[in-house]
C-alpha cells in the first residue's frame, strides 16, 4: 500500500502498532481523522501525549491513577483490610465492574513464569510485602489466572504472606452463571464437583463479600 | 473400532487410492517401498491427526503436488464416524470428524483408538526411556483425562523450574521458595501420575506375561519393573531440596515421575542388556498386545491393531501364535502389512482364519490379490 504521504504514512504506521489494528483499519483511522477538525484531532492527540506523560501509577497498589494514591485506596468507604490481588490492570477493572467488591488490590504486574524472564523481581511483590508488613492487610484474595504460572505465584505469595498475619484465599473456580452443564469442560465440572459447597453456604454476594 | 474404508489423495506416495476393508483381518502385501507402511500411516493419521513417522507436514505431502487429503469411514461401538484430514502447503490442516471441524486437534484424540507396531517401534524395548514412558503416557491419556490433565501440569512446572534453575546457573540468586513452589505442584501432580502408572503396569502384566507366552511358547518368564526415580509416598518435595545445587549446576530437574523408566525384564533379567533379537521382538509384540487388551478392556472394544511389517520381526510359528491370539477376540480388526503373499495367505490357512489380501504395488492399489 503506498500513500501519497509521508504524514499519512507515519500516522498509519502509528495506529497500526496498537494492539488488534491492522494495517487496513489503521488506514481507515487515518482517513476518518482527516476528514475531522482540527481542533478535535488536537484534542485527540492531547489526550494520547498527556496519557503517558501524566499517568501515575498509584504508590500503594500500582493501579493507574491521577494523584500518587489511586481513587480506589483514596476512598474512606472501602475495605481497607482487604486487598485483591490482580495480575494486570485489565483484571482489576473486571472486578471493578461487578461493583460487588469493596475491598482494596494490588496490581502485580504479571505471574511469575520464568520461561518468559519473569521472576519474582519482576513484579510488584516488595511493594504487597511492604503493605502486609505496616499491619495494613487482614485478607489477601488471589484473583490470578488458574495456571501454572498463577498457581505459582499464589504458592510464593502466600508462604510470604502468612508469617506476616494475613489470611490468603483465592477466587472460586467453577462452573459459570448461566451455563448448561453439558458445555462445561470436563476439567472445570471435574473441580466443581471436587471443591462442591454445602448448599446453606451457597449464599448471595452480601455474605460472601463482607 | 472398525475401520471400513479409506481414501486417500496425494499424501505420500499415493495420487489417489481407495481401499475397502471386508474381513476382521486385512493383509497388504507388496515389494518393499510400495507404500504399504503409508496406507496404514494414512489410517493412523485418522486416529492421531499426524503421521507416525513425519512431524513435518510437507514431508507428507506427494512430491511436487499442494496438498494432501484423507478419508476414513469407521465404526465406533456401532456408530458410523468419517474421518478427514486435508492439508495445504504451508497452510494449516484441518481435521474433520462427521463434518464438524475441530478447533483443537486434542479433542480428537481418543475418540479412534488405535495401536500401532512397526519397524521403528523396537525403539519401546532397546531405546531411551523417554519411550516407554510415552507409551504409558499415551495408553493412560486415551482412557483417562485427569491422568492428561495431571501430565500437562506437571511438565508445564517441570518446564518453568528448570527455566528458573537455567537462569540461577548464569548467576541470578536462587530463589528457594520459588523452586519449593515447582516441586510442590510437581509433588501433587506427580503422586497422581506415579499412582495412575503403577496401577496400569499392575493390570498390564498380567495381560504381558500371557501375551508373551502364547506367542513365545517359551518357558522364560517375562516381567515389568517400574523403576521409579522416587517413592510414590516419597517426598519430592524434600529431595528437591537435597539435590538443589546440583540441579542449579545441571540447569535441569534430576528427579521426579520425569525421570522414571520402566525395565523389560526376562527371568528376572533387563531383556535390553541381555534379551535375544527373537526375545526383543516377542516382547516388543507381547506389550503392544498387552496395551491393545487393556484398552479394549476399558473403552468396551478393541482399538484397531496395525501390525507394520510383521514378518520382520517374528518367526512363522510365533506369527501363527499371535494371529490365533488375535483371531479368538471376535470383535477385532487387524491390518498387516508384509511382502511375501504366499507366506502370509500359507500362515492364515494354517490356523483356519479368513483374511482379505490387498496388493500394493508403487503408488497404488490393485484390485483385491
Amino acid at each position: 500500500m503506498n500513500l501519497p504521504s509521508r504524514l499519512m504514512e507515519d500516522a498509519v504506521e502509528a495506529f497500526a502498532s496498537l494492539p488488534g489494528i491492522g494495517r487496513k483499519t489503521a488506514l481507515r483511522m487515518v482517513l476518518h481523522l482527516l476528514r475531522r477538525d482540527a481542533a478535535d484531532v488536537d484534542r485527540f492527540g492531547a489526550a494520547v501525549v498527556r496519557l503517558r506523560r501524566e499517568i501515575r501509577f498509584c504508590q500503594t497498589c500500582r493501579n493507574a491513577s491521577d494523584a500518587d494514591v489511586c481513587s480506589i485506596c483514596a476512598n474512606p468507604t472501602r475495605n481497607k483490610g482487604m486487598v485483591c490481588v490482580v495480575e494486570n490492570i485489565r483484571d482489576l477493572l473486571a472486578i471493578e465492574q461487578t461493583g460487588q467488591y469493596h475491598g482494596r488490590y494490588h496490581v502485580l504486574g504479571g505471574v511469575i513464569s520464568p520461561i518468559d524472564g519473569i521472576g519474582p523481581d519482576q513484579l510488584e511483590i516488595a511493594s504487597l510485602l511492604e503493605r502486609a508488613k505496616a499491619g495494613e492487610i487482614r485478607e489477601a484474595i488471589m484473583a490470578v489466572p488458574p495456571t501454572i504460572e498463577g498457581d505459582t505465584t499464589i504458592y510464593y505469595l502466600s508462604n510470604r504472606l502468612e508469617p506476616l498475619g494475613v489470611k490468603v484465599s483465592t477466587i472460586a473456580r467453577g462452573v459459570s452463571f448461566g451455563g448448561d452443564l453439558e458445555y462445561v469442560d470436563e476439567l472445570t465440572l471435574a473441580r466443581s464437583i471436587a471443591t462442591r459447597r454445602p448448599y446453606s453456604n451457597a449464599a448471595g454476594p452480601e455474605s460472601s463479600n463482607p | 473400532m472398525r475401520i471400513h474404508r479409506l481414501s486417500l489423495y496425494q499424501y505420500k506416495n499415493y495420487e489417489a487410492a481407495d481401499v475397502h476393508f471386508e474381513t476382521a483381518f486385512t493383509c497388504l502385501t507388496g515389494p518393499n517401498g510400495a507404500g504399504k507402511t503409508n496406507l496404514l500411516d494414512a489410517v493412523y493419521y485418522c486416529s492421531f491427526c499426524r503421521s507416525a513417522r513425519h512431524s513435518v507436514e510437507d514431508q507428507n505431502l506427494m512430491h511436487g503436488r499442494d496438498g494432501f487429503r484423507i478419508h476414513g469411514r469407521f465404526e465406533h461401538q456401532g456408530h458410523p464416524l468419517e474421518v478427514e484430514v486435508r492439508y495445504r502447503r504451508g497452510g494449516t490442516k484441518e481435521v474433520l470428524c462427521s463434518g464438524e471441524r475441530y478447533t483443537r486437534l486434542a479433542d480428537h484424540i481418543g475418540r479412534l483408538p488405535l495401536v500401532l507396531t512397526g519397524p521403528e517401534d523396537m525403539a519401546l524395548v532397546d531405546g531411551y526411556s523417554e519411550e516407554r514412558r510415552r507409551f504409558l503416557d499415551s495408553a493412560l491419556s486415551t482412557v483417562d483425562r485427569s491422568y492428561l490433565d495431571a501430565l500437562l501440569r506437571y511438565n508445564r512446572a517441570l518446564a518453568q523450574r528448570n527455566a528458573a534453575l537455567r537462569r540461577y546457573r548464569e548467576g541470578q540468586p536462587a530463589d528457594p521458595l520459588l523452586l519449593d513452589s515447582y516441586s510442590e505442584h510437581m509433588q501433587t501432580s506427580g503422586a497422581l501420575i506415579q499412582a495412575l502408572r503403577a496401577q496400569f503396569l499392575a493390570e498390564l502384566l498380567p495381560l504381558f506375561a500371557e501375551c508373551y507366552r502364547l506367542i513365545s511358547r517359551q518357558a522364560e518368564s517375562p516381567g515389568l519393573d517400574w523403576v521409579a526415580s522416587f517413592p510414590s509416598d516419597g517426598d519430592l518435595v524434600a529431595l528437591h531440596r537435597r539435590d538443589r545445587q546440583r540441579d542449579i549446576g545441571a540447569g535441569r530437574t534430576g528427579s521426579g515421575p520425569h525421570r522414571d523408566d520402566l525395565a523389560l525384564l526376562l527371568d528376572g533379567h533387563p531383556a535390553k542388556l541381555l534379551g535375544s533379537q527373537g526375545q526383543k521382538k516377542t516382547l516388543l509384540y507381547a506389550l503392544r498386545l498387552a496395551q491393545w487388551l487393556w484398552l479394549g478392556g476399558k473403552l468396551g472394544s478393541p482399538p484397531l491393531l496395525l501390525l507394520d511389517d510383521v514378518f520382520d520381526k517374528l518367526d512363522r510359528a510365533r506369527v501363527e501364535s499371535l494371529f490365533s491370539l488375535l483371531a479368538s477376540h471376535s470383535a477385532a480388526q487387524v491390518l498387516i502389512s508384509d511382502t511375501n503373499l504366499n507366506r502370509v495367505e500359507e500362515v492364515f490357512r494354517s490356523i483356519g482364519v479368513a483374511c482379505q489380501s490387498i496388493a500394493v504395488e508403487p503408488g497404488r492399489i490393485v484390485a483385491p490379490a
